[in-house]
């Protein structure tokens, strides 16, 4: 129990990094 | 032009990171899945509906709740629209549909985990402190589950409202990508975090100085609309006016809106999605309170705009409908929190103080605080939304769930509920300041000067509202008829 809530935060601790460099960094980048 | 689009996204870091991020959460995520099966949950609804018969129309009673508060987006981008510019629609429309999509990413993957983990509402739910929640994150293993899979498109919805209300307050000047990642970060974190310890079983239930009494905001008063308000007088302040709204005496001048039509039209369907947003908060059809909840929701929303009404006629001897629409608002926001607590005579009373909130609290914006707040934003879901938190600690009568105000010689609920709103307002403006900093000193937030004046249709989009106006556009589609 204790070892798939560990890995439901890590799972939950990338997608935060992906969806902010998605969201917050990427159309910083791609602005013209 | 594909493959150069394709190479240019593939030399983007971020993008790296965040395929990175994806491929590691996904690969978790497929690994958890698998010990879902040994939890208790249901994903059929099999298990639910025996245990229950009244759990269908309850679900039916929910969704169409859900939907009712998910049109109130509709409601919200008419309003904005018709309150900027014409120069600004696309802007201010696509900023109200961006909120959504990112908000409901960031609730599915670990917003609703943060707000709901530990609160034991559904299946899946079962961990977390007073701080924050840790379980339900994607609705995956335990949290798929009907019954949580239920309430997590009900708090979807209302996560998105929040977020879509600063955007009005910082319309025709911001730049766009600020403006999403903040809308990102409100989602994913501020106000999940807040909800959680009203709603997800935090620290402001069970308060143990005041015998156990909890804060009580029974559809949001607090939770969404002084979150949202509260973030867009943060943003407001830090973005500052527009060009031309203060004039070199300091005096704030009349920007108006380029379409009442859109404001009245967006005000009525907010009108009929609260509806969906204070009834739908019981979560059953089979709690009879709901018909109690719906008039009181109706007779806050009149009142507050009558009054609104007659404090702008006596003002102007003329008729103000922006006021009105707004005066409206201001009641529906008032009522949100004590509608299932209080007496229909208690929802007129909440509602018409709601009035005078609004139009004076826009005029102590503009003239004391020099805050340019183009559709009211602040006065309508801040000061509203802080008013209807109190009021529960005043008019709550007793009748439903035992909560009991002043009205009932009780001053323990008051506390809590002065408590609660001190607790919204320092945490939702510290966490906006400090995000709202922050991209200001590394994305920037405003666009520059000549933009704005050109409008930010034109500068941050490839269409604008009325093209027909665009001398340009105008005469293109002339030569070609």
């Amino acid at each position: 129990m204790e070892d798939q809530m560990g890995v439901e935060m890590i799972a939950a601790g990338a997608a935060f990094v992906g969806m902010f460099g998605l969201f917050v960094i990427l159309p910083s980048r791609l602005r013209k | 032009m594909l493959l150069n689009s394709a190479r240019r996204l593939a030399n983007l870091r971020p993008l790296r990171w965040a395929l990175w991020g994806f491929f590691i959460g996904f690969v978790a995520l497929a690994v958890s899945s698998g010990a879902a099966l040994a939890q208790e949950h249901d994903p059929s609804g099999a298990a639910t509906i025996e245990a229950d018969p009244n759990a269908a129309v309850n679900f039916v009673w929910t969704l169409m709740a859900a939907f009712l508060v998910f049109f109130m987006q509709a409601g919200f981008a008419l309003l904005e629209a018709g309150s900027v510019q014409s120069k600004s629609v696309v802007n201010v429309l696509t900023k109200n549909v961006m909120d959504f999509l990112m908000c409901g990413m960031a609730f599915w993957a670990f917003g609703f985990a943060f707000m709901f983990g530990g609160s034991a509402a559904g299946a899946g739910l079962a961990h977390g402190n007073d701080f924050i929640g840790s379980s339900g994150f994607f609705l995956t293993s335990g949290a798929y589950d009907v019954t949580t899979i239920e309430l997590w498109m009900f708090q979807m919805v209302f996560a998105a409202t929040a977020a879509t209300i600063v955007s009005g307050a910082m319309a025709e000047r911001t730049m766009i990508n600020s403006y999403m990642a903040y809308s990102f970060l409100i989602s994913a974190l501020i106000y999940p975090i807040y909800g959680h310890w009203v709603w997800g079983g935090g620290f402001l239930v069970d308060l143990p100085f005041l015998d156990g009494v909890s804060a009580r905001d029974f559809a949001g008063s607090g939770v969404v609309h002084a979150v949202g308000g509260t973030a867009a007088l943060v943003g407001a302040l830090m973005v500052g006016p527009r060009v031309g709204k203060f004039g070199p005496d300091g005096k704030p001048r009349s920007i108006p809106g380029h379409s009442m039509t859109l404001v009245v039209l967006g005000m009525l369907i907010l009108f009929l999605g609260w509806f969906g947003f204070n009834p739908g908060s019981t979560l059953a059809a089979t709690d009879l309170r709901i018909s109690v909840i719906a008039v009181n929701t109706f007779l806050a929303g009149i009142a507050g705009g009558l009054v609104a009404y007659y404090i702008r006629f006596a003002e102007t001897g003329k008729v103000d409908i922006a006021a009105t629409c707004s005066g409206i608002i201001g009641g529906l926001v008032a009522i949100t929190a004590p509608c299932a607590f209080v007496e229909p005579w208690a929802a007129v009373v909440i509602g018409a103080a709601a009035g005078p909130i609004v139009v004076y609290g826009a005029r102590f914006l503009e003239l004391v605080l020099k805050v340019d707040d183009p559709v009211w934003a602040v006065p309508c879901h801040m000061f509203s939304g802080l008013w209807g938190v109190l009021s529960v600690g005043i008019f709550a009568d007793g009748t439903y769930l035992g909560v009991s105000g002043l009205i009932e010689g009780e001053t323990n609920q008051l506390w809590a509920q002065i408590i609660d709103m001190g607790v919204v307002v320092s945490w939702t403006a510290v966490a906006s300041a400090v995000v709202f900093y922050g991209i200001k000193m590394t994305m920037g937030l405003r666009v520059p000067k000549e933009d704005e004046l050109a409008g930010v249709d034109a500068s941050e989009h490839t269409q604008v509202a009325y093209p027909e106006f665009v001398p340009e556009l105008a005469g293109a589609s002339m030569e070609e008829a």
